[in-house]
């Protein structure tokens, strides 16, 4: 039946003595579009394999729909999957290659037919049916091979960046495309992906990994205004960094010097469950650019700082701000091109704002 | 593969200036002049000139003409039984040393083609350690095996099998044998070639799809290397039909082929006339036969499409 939970249970995959999946554990529900998103070499392509049944995990258990399946061969799991490049089968039809599934399962022929066409309409492919792969566009055969992978009614349909090959555009579109018929079929989908547009566009919940563990788990905007680590900050959309030190944590308020005449105060991390800070612990903070806003210097200082550049962008100007604090680091800052209130000079001085709650505070690496 | 996939995205314009066409085609030939081209080519040509083409002119003049137009020659090899025999001995070896060569050369070729690195270098090893050994050395090694005191017969008599040797040289059987193995690696290395250009998740992608190890490699391997499986049997059957040394040396009397019948009626029995007949005919069904296997192989839809 389509559309099970997925449940993953302390699973690793170790390479030699290397870990590429580290004791993973992640409850998917039924119907739910989660991604996995992370750079490369953080073990998300290897999460995939191991649900797919193509590499068995060195340890932990995978459950669909509250079976396991963890010694399960990967053509008995049913599981749906779309490969990074398609994995058509160039020398089968397109009709061929969609009824695959069916024929394996010794299907009757004419319910095999019934099937297809029904898929061939969903995913809007009607009359490719004699064409061979190479006779189709990129976007045509990623149609074709999300049909494949969805005729056999999948529990779970696993994406491994299949929309990597297309054009910004097409990608685009084929991402709402995924997601209405995902929506339509109620499809419990893992999608593995490092574009984080993508990740947030299209999922119920986005999992960051990174290192082979999974750092944050949550809604797209939990992860985009609460990351819990600098990585996950810096890694899910833009993110400007300030090095400061810890003056005082009241697990409430946390006074951090940003420069030798400038402290801000800033929610603590001790309100996301962070331990609460040291004195004088080396901190870093982060500020989204389009939190941050800024004027010309007139006399009152909040972060005093110089434009470095200015950079249109459309529905946006983004500007490369030097900043006087601490290492003086630059940082990205957006103001609306409709708002437009420069022009700025190159070296101009200017004061950074930005709301309080706009900060998030992670302890530095200790050196 | 990411070209071809993205290219129907963006249809290119079909017209272009003249200048742009010729700097996008600019594949090496266009950027020399015709007079140049076949310049640099003029020694290669000059070469098969002088070497292969008038020889075979002369030959086939030989078979035709002597002096005036007598297909004798020719008579004579349908006339007499035992050349026609000896043809079609020729072929049903060459029929042979191709399957055998197939069925023995695609496992190896899977085994090199294979995600096991060591398993791979070892087969890739021995196909080319086979492949640079002369031909000579080869088949004195199979005289060596299969000779009445040889390695084969002592190990049987030892094992207690046989109680007198047995003849396994000078046969058909051994020109079979030695045949197929100093042509194993021209069946091995194309398929090896095929099975390779094999996209590498299409094999995962069948199992996912519910097919068993076997029906994969059935419904997905075995097609996608049936191009290499062609080439290679085409060179086999083709490289077998005139076969001189092997057959020459572990063959017998009864078991005698085209090349060796040639060598003898020029060098012995200096019955040119008959040599170049022979010659001819070889020449004509190997042709017919490579057009024969093109043919199908470009009539088989589906398989242009391997990338």
């Amino acid at each position: 039946m389509i559309g099970q939970s997925l449940s993953l249970q302390s699973l690793s995959k170790h390479f030699g003595r290397a870990a590429a999946v580290d004791n993973v554990s992640f409850d998917i529900a039924a119907g739910e579009f989660v991604s996995v998103l992370g750079p490369s070499g953080s073990g998300k392509s290897t999460l995939l394999t191991m649900i797919a049944g193509f590499e068995p995990p060195s340890a932990g258990r995978i459950a669909i729909g509250g079976y396991d399946i963890t010694g399960v061969a990967p053509n008995r799991r049913n599981i749906g999957m779309v490969f990074q490049k398609y994995a058509l089968f160039p020398h089968m039809t397109v009709l061929q290659n969609v009824a695959f599934p069916l024929r394996m399962r010794g299907l009757a022929r004419e319910a095999i037919k019934d099937r297809v066409k029904q898929m061939m309409e969903l995913v809007q492919l009607v009359g490719f049916d004699e064409r061979y792969p190479s006779q189709l566009s990129g976007g045509q055969q990623q149609r074709v091979a999300v049909a494949r992978a969805l005729v056999g009614e999948p529990p779970v349909l696993l994406m491994d960046e299949p929309l990597g090959a297309l054009d910004k555009n097409l990608r685009e579109a084929m991402q709402l495309e995924i997601k209405r018929i995902q929506t339509k079929l109620g499809a419990t989908v893992v999608y593995v992906t490092h574009d984080q547009d993508e990740a947030m566009t299209m999922s119920d919940r986005v999992a960051v990994m990174a290192g082979g563990t999974l750092v944050q788990v949550g809604a797209p905007s939990d992860i985009y205004h609460r990351p819990r680590s600098a990585f996950v900050a810096q890694f899910v959309g833009k993110m400007n960094f300030i090095d400061g030190e810890c003056q005082h944590d009241d697990a409430d308020t946390c006074h951090i010097r940003v420069s030798t005449s400038l402290t801000l105060a800033v929610p603590s991390p001790a309100l996301h469950g962070a331990d609460r800070l040291r004195r004088g612990r080396a901190v870093r903070l982060a500020v989204r650019p389009e939190s941050l806003s800024f004027a010309k210097t007139d006399g009152a200082l909040a972060l005093p700082g110089t434009v470095e550049a200015e950079i249109f962008v459309g529905p946006f100007r983004l500007y490369l701000l030097r900043l006087a604090t601490f290492g003086q680091p630059v940082v990205q800052a957006q103001l609306a091109t409709s708002t437009h209130v420069g022009p700025f000079a190159r070296d101009e001085r200017v004061t950074l704002y930005a709301a309080r709650d706009a900060f998030h505070v992670f302890a530095a690496p200790e050196a | 593969m990411a070209d071809l996939l993205a290219s129907p995205e963006r249809p290119s314009p079909t017209v272009k200036p003249a200048g742009f066409r010729s700097a996008r085609r600019g594949r090496t030939a266009s950027r020399y002049t015709p007079v140049l081209s076949l310049a640099l080519t003029a020694p290669l040509l000059l070469l098969l000139a002088v070497g292969f083409l008038y020889p075979i002119g002369a030959l086939i003049k030989l078979s035709l003409f002597m002096p005036t137009l007598d297909l004798s020659a020719y008579r004579k090899i349908v006339e007499q039984p035992i050349y026609l025999a000896i043809m079609a001995r020729t072929f049903r070896i060459a029929l042979l040393v191709s399957i055998l060569s197939f069925v023995l050369g695609y496992p190896v070729a899977l085994a090199m083609a294979s995600l096991n690195r060591r398993l791979a270098t070892i087969a890739a090893a021995a196909v080319f350690i086979a492949l640079w050994s002369p031909v000579l050395v080869r088949s004195y090694a199979w005289i060596v095996l299969l000779q009445r005191n040889g390695v084969v017969n002592t190990l049987m008599a030892q094992a207690g099998l046989i109680n007198a040797p047995v003849k396994l040289l000078y046969n058909e059987g051994a020109v079979i044998l030695a045949t197929t193995h100093v042509l194993l690696p021209f069946m091995i290395l194309p398929i090896f070639v095929a099975l390779r250009s094999i996209p590498r998740e299409l094999v995962p992608a069948a199992r996912n799809l519910g097919a068993g190890p076997a029906t994969a490699f059935l419904r997905v391997t075995l097609p996608l290397s049936l191009p290499g499986v062609f080439a290679g049997s085409v060179m086999c059957f083709i490289l077998a039909l005139g076969f001189y040394i092997t057959p020459a040396l572990v063959g017998g009397s009864g078991s005698m082929m085209v090349a060796t019948l040639i060598g003898q009626q020029a060098t012995v029995l200096l019955d040119w006339p008959f040599a170049a007949a022979l010659s001819t005919t070889l020449l004509v069904a190997t042709l017919v036969i490579v057009l024969v296997f093109r043919k199908a192989f470009s009539l088989s839809k589906g398989f242009a499409s391997v990338d």
